[in-house]
């Protein structure tokens, strides 16, 4: 709508990725991975809101892609996803924790898509500068990705409603 | 020279993503394969602990068995054997010590009954009929013998062939018979039971119902007896079906598969 209008939508995008690094902090804590208890998580997101400042207002600015935190956000959500699976799968049984049914699809949801959108979001500015039809082709993989992740997420969220 | 760099920047950005997706995906196939596996090593091994437990009750079975057979056998050969060599030996006594008839007749009379309580310990710790007279035979002789002493009316039907069972399985049927009926006696106070053998599909149903006091579903698998009887169910390969009845009698069915169970296997 606001890219409709010519009307630049960075500053939705900062204030986007501390909501959605707040919510999936949320949902890691819920599935309590091993190695993070609840007061790492919530110091882990206090810092990140720390990250999203600077990166608003001291760095770079509010009405520029946020390469920082979008790629803080992404290291940390692959770091809480391995963690995930080393304490949930079969590679560590002895301390192997039982976590909600369809949960284990939405991680490999997160997984891929932080992966796979790590080197976007490293490369955001860079990629912003770049002539229109690459932009698209680029920002066309991501939502690729985005894609998968929703799909990822619609198994979970069904498996959870079937258990 | 920018558009250059604008190209390389483009396909590293393009290759580096499609190589982290491979690799997180390559992960979670990795995972999944892992789990796979593990979760089929469990099982494998869940499987072998049945398998060894059942072995274990298997062999206990088979030498609790074996010593009962032993201790029979050693009390009536041996111990019964001195008891007759005993009474031959005191009316020799009498006849050269011209001893009182009194005397010796009363002592006589605790030796018949010492071979009499040796008999009927042996017979109960292996009956000896089941090897002359068959299962079917034997049982029917324990229910009349049970029915005469307690006063209780057993109703037994057999419309099954059970000579085809080998013998560590007649075995098991009659020691299962023995504790319904010392479980009918000691705790159900039941006055009638009956005790039906038919041939299911392949296998050979045992059905017992008494008309005592029944039993709760919180006393199923609390007593020794039914441990027993459970045991060797599962130590022949069968299945129970308890159905329990406060107050209105007890139901037991018994479902004895013939594969590995007969004479032929």
């Amino acid at each position: 709508m606001l890219w409709k209008h010519k009307i630049n939508n960075f500053p939705l995008l900062h204030f986007y990725t501390f909501f959605e690094f707040t919510v999936l902090i949320l949902f890691f804590s819920h599935l309590k991975p091993g190695r993070f208890s609840n007061k790492q998580m919530v110091f882990t997101t206090l810092l990140f809101l720390v990250i999203c400042l600077i990166d608003a207002f001291v760095t770079g600015s509010i009405y520029t892609f946020n390469t920082y935190s979008r790629t803080t956000e992404s290291l940390v959500i692959i770091l809480l996803c391995l963690s995930w699976f080393i304490n949930t799968t079969p590679l560590q049984t002895r301390n192997a924790k039982k976590s909600p049914p369809g949960s284990d699809h939405m991680v490999r949801g997160f997984l891929i898509y932080f992966s796979g959108a790590l080197v976007f979001f490293a490369f955001g500015e860079l990629i912003d500068h770049m002539r229109f039809s690459w932009r698209l082709n680029l920002w066309s993989i991501h939502s690729f990705l985005v894609f998968q992740l929703h799909i990822f997420i619609l198994i979970g969220l069904w498996k959870a409603q079937i258990r | 020279m920018e558009s250059t760099d604008q190209v390389k920047l483009y396909f590293a950005i393009m290759s580096v993503s499609l190589a982290l997706t491979l690799i997180a995906g390559g992960f979670l196939i990795a995972t999944f394969r892992l789990g796979k596996s593990v979760l089929h090593k469990k099982r494998a091994l869940l499987k072998l602990n049945v398998k060894h437990e059942k072995e274990l009750l298997f062999n206990s079975i088979q030498t609790a068995e074996a010593e009962r057979e032993q201790l029979a056998r050693d009390l009536h050969d041996e111990t019964g054997n001195i008891f007759t060599t005993l009474s031959l030996s005191i009316n020799q006594l009498k006849n050269e010590n011209n001893l009182p008839d009194e005397t010796v007749a009363g002592s006589i009379k605790l030796i018949q009954s010492g071979i009499e309580s040796i008999r009927r310990i042996s017979h109960a710790l292996l009956p000896f009929e089941l090897e002359l007279l068959g299962l079917e035979e034997t049982l029917k002789s324990h229910f009349t013998s049970i029915a005469s002493l307690s006063g209780i009316s057993v109703l037994f039907k057999v419309d099954a062939d059970l000579s085809q069972f080998n013998k560590r399985c007649r075995i098991a049927i009659y020691r299962i018979c023995q504790e319904l009926m010392s479980n009918c006696i000691k705790h159900a106070k039941a006055n009638e039971v009956s005790i039906i053998i038919t041939t299911g599909h392949n296998t050979v149903v045992m059905d017992y119902r008494d008309n005592g006091r029944g039993m709760g579903a919180e006393n199923l698998g609390s007593g020794l007896g039914l441990k027993n009887i459970k045991d060797r169910v599962s130590f022949m390969n069968g299945s129970l079906n308890c159905i329990p009845c406060p107050g209105s009698g007890f139901n037991f069915s018994i479902s004895i598969p013939l594969h590995k169970n007969t004479v032929y296997d």
